[in-house]
């Protein structure tokens, strides 16, 4: 659904953002795009809608230009920035002057989620807190059933019940004709919720894999399991030590996102990187 | 995805987007007729009253022009706001409708709809303190602005320049639109005077009195004029197209930004 094909952008000349980026996401996918603050998510995330030109190659969306912002492509993209405009009209207005521009909105769907996010009805959207105000247009985002939904930091700026609420909420709204993208740097909150992870460091995209690939993959040691030799990589929690390790005996792990997240963008992660891109009957060297 | 019928304009889209931005704005609309209506109110009474209850024709249509030049530039620098500020911007840019009807939204508030909210809040506050405030005896005389066909053009020909300018301006900029749109024209303004003078200083030598582009140059000699060098009368007339090609190149090239807007 989207093709990013070396993209090449940046807000200076001097201090390009991504050089020669490859990126595709399909349909049916819940994709998470993690990255450090500043490494550029929301600068991709506006390359894909149309928000910002790339320099050099190309952002298409079913096969359009991403750029062209055409009515057909639109019509079939919702994007919810991190900081949502709520305007001074009702949600009952806003649903009737909005809503016709989505030809598959349901508004059956709005109300039950608006319940299900515990969203009061009746007061004007500015209104709102925030947080109300922002899980308005998550229900708005999931109701207007476009196939490419695209949410920068969703989770920011809701309590934890509304987080719990959004998760389960977006994971029943997935479908095959849907493909949707999250931007986070709260790795915790998008685990259980994504199939696929992206992460985006050192102006490149560093990791494009699915979950239960990494879980076949890869195994999250803890404890004493994690201090043997031949991790990729070692870092300590709360817990204990912690490791990534190669899942040589085949047995799922549960895949940490957010140890996975700071082996790759935390000192040497070459080994990693070139473990996971190789196939899987390769032994390791 | 479903394709829509026109990828360009199609009616009902751009009836759905002319219903949105109006039931959005409406509020705050209303409030700026209301603030012009006292404006006027407040002036043209104040006009009235220091000449007993009498406001000439000339001064009704000197007030006419006034407020309609600067509330159209004011209202016309407004009009694209919600493409310079980010949060606004991103439902604005991202919602699916074309950029030209997204354009022409605009377009019409800013020309069309506000020409005759403004001639109609006009009319009927000059009426009012005509009529009100006329004494004894005296039958007021209402402006009539189609009275004088040469200057309705010349009118016409400014406000749409203006209107041009300033649309320019309020899709450029991001924020002050109408103040910084002003600060550039007369920048721009004042450079091509100072080329246009240095550049024909060149071409003519001799000393010359400083001359706008487009306009007649004066030789002098020792600080008097001595001979001016214009176009002809019958090439005269084709200079007079100037501001509307200008116009629609400006109108043109605002559409074009809107285009290009990014975040």
């Amino acid at each position: 659904m989207v093709r990013i094909r070396n993209l090449h952008f940046g807000y200076s000349k001097k201090h390009p953002l991504f050089q020669a980026l490859n990126l595709s996401l399909d349909r049916g996918h819940i994709y998470g795009l993690l990255g450090k603050n500043g490494a550029g998510k929301t600068t991709l995330l506006k390359n894909i809608v149309g928000l910002a030109f790339p320099w050099q190659g190309t952002c298409l969306i079913d096969e359009q230009p991403a750029a062209a912002r055409k009515p057909a492509v639109l019509e079939d993209l919702f994007f919810l920035p991190e900081e949502v405009y709520a305007p001074a009209l009702t949600a009952e207005q806003f649903v009737a002057h909005t809503a016709g521009f989505y030809p598959r909105f349901s508004t059956e769907q709005l109300y039950e989620y608006l319940e299900e996010l515990e969203v009061p009805r009746g007061q004007k959207l500015n209104k709102f807190s925030h947080g109300q105000q922002k899980k308005f247009m998550i229900a708005f985002a999931l109701a207007a059933n476009t196939g490419l939904l695209v949410l920068d930091e969703p989770t920011n700026g809701l309590d934890i019940p509304s987080k719990v609420q959004f998760r389960k909420i977006l994971a029943s709204a997935l479908s095959e004709e849907r493909c949707m993208v999250i931007s986070t740097h709260q790795v915790r909150d998008l685990e259980s919720l994504i199939d696929t992870v992206v992460v985006v460091h050192n102006r490149e995209i560093v990791l494009n894999h699915d979950i239960d690939q990494l879980a076949e993959r890869l195994t999250f040691a803890r404890g004493a399991a994690a201090e043997a030799p031949g991790a990729f990589y070692q870092g300590a929690s709360v817990g204990g030590p912690v490791a990534i390790r190669p899942n040589e005996a085949g047995a799922y792990s549960r895949v940490d996102l957010e140890l996975l997240f700071n082996a790759l963008t935390s000192g040497d992660a070459t080994a990693l990187h070139t473990y996971l891109n190789q196939p899987r009957h390769e032994s390791v060297q | 995805m479903n394709p829509s019928s026109n990828q360009t304009f199609s009616f009902p889209r751009f009836a759905r987007l002319f219903s949105r931005h109006t039931t959005e704005h409406l509020p705050g609309y209303g409030m700026s007729v209301g603030v012009l209506a006292g404006f006027l109110l407040l002036l043209l009474g104040l006009a009235a009253y220091s000449g007993n209850g009498v406001l000439s024709m000339k001064g009704q249509a000197e007030f006419f022009v006034f407020f309609l030049l600067i509330s159209a530039i004011i209202f016309t620098s407004t009009i694209f706001s919600q493409f310079g500020e980010k949060r606004q911007a991103t439902v604005a840019l991202l919602l699916p409708a074309s950029h030209l009807e997204k354009y022409l939204v605009g377009w019409l508030y800013s020309m069309p709809i506000f020409l005759l909210v403004f001639t109609s809040v006009f009319y009927a506050v000059d009426a009012l303190v005509l009529y009100g405030g006329a004494p004894a005896g005296h039958t007021p005389e209402l402006l009539n602005v189609f009275g004088n066909a040469d200057a309705v053009k010349a009118m016409a020909g400014l406000l749409v320049l203006l209107h041009a300018v300033w649309l320019c301006g309020a899709i450029y900029f991001e924020k002050t639109h109408f103040i910084k749109t002003g600060f550039a024209l007369f920048t721009l303004l004042l450079g091509l005077s100072l080329v246009n003078y240095q550049a024909l200083k060149v071409l003519v030598g001799g000393e010359l009195r400083p001359a706008p582009p487009f306009t007649t140059l004066t030789l002098m000699e020792g600080g008097t004029h001595v001979y001016n060098l214009g176009l002809p009368m019958s090439s005269m007339q084709w200079l007079s197209y100037l501001p509307l090609g200008l116009t629609l190149l400006l109108w043109v090239a605002a559409y074009f930004r809107l285009t290009e807007k990014q975040l």
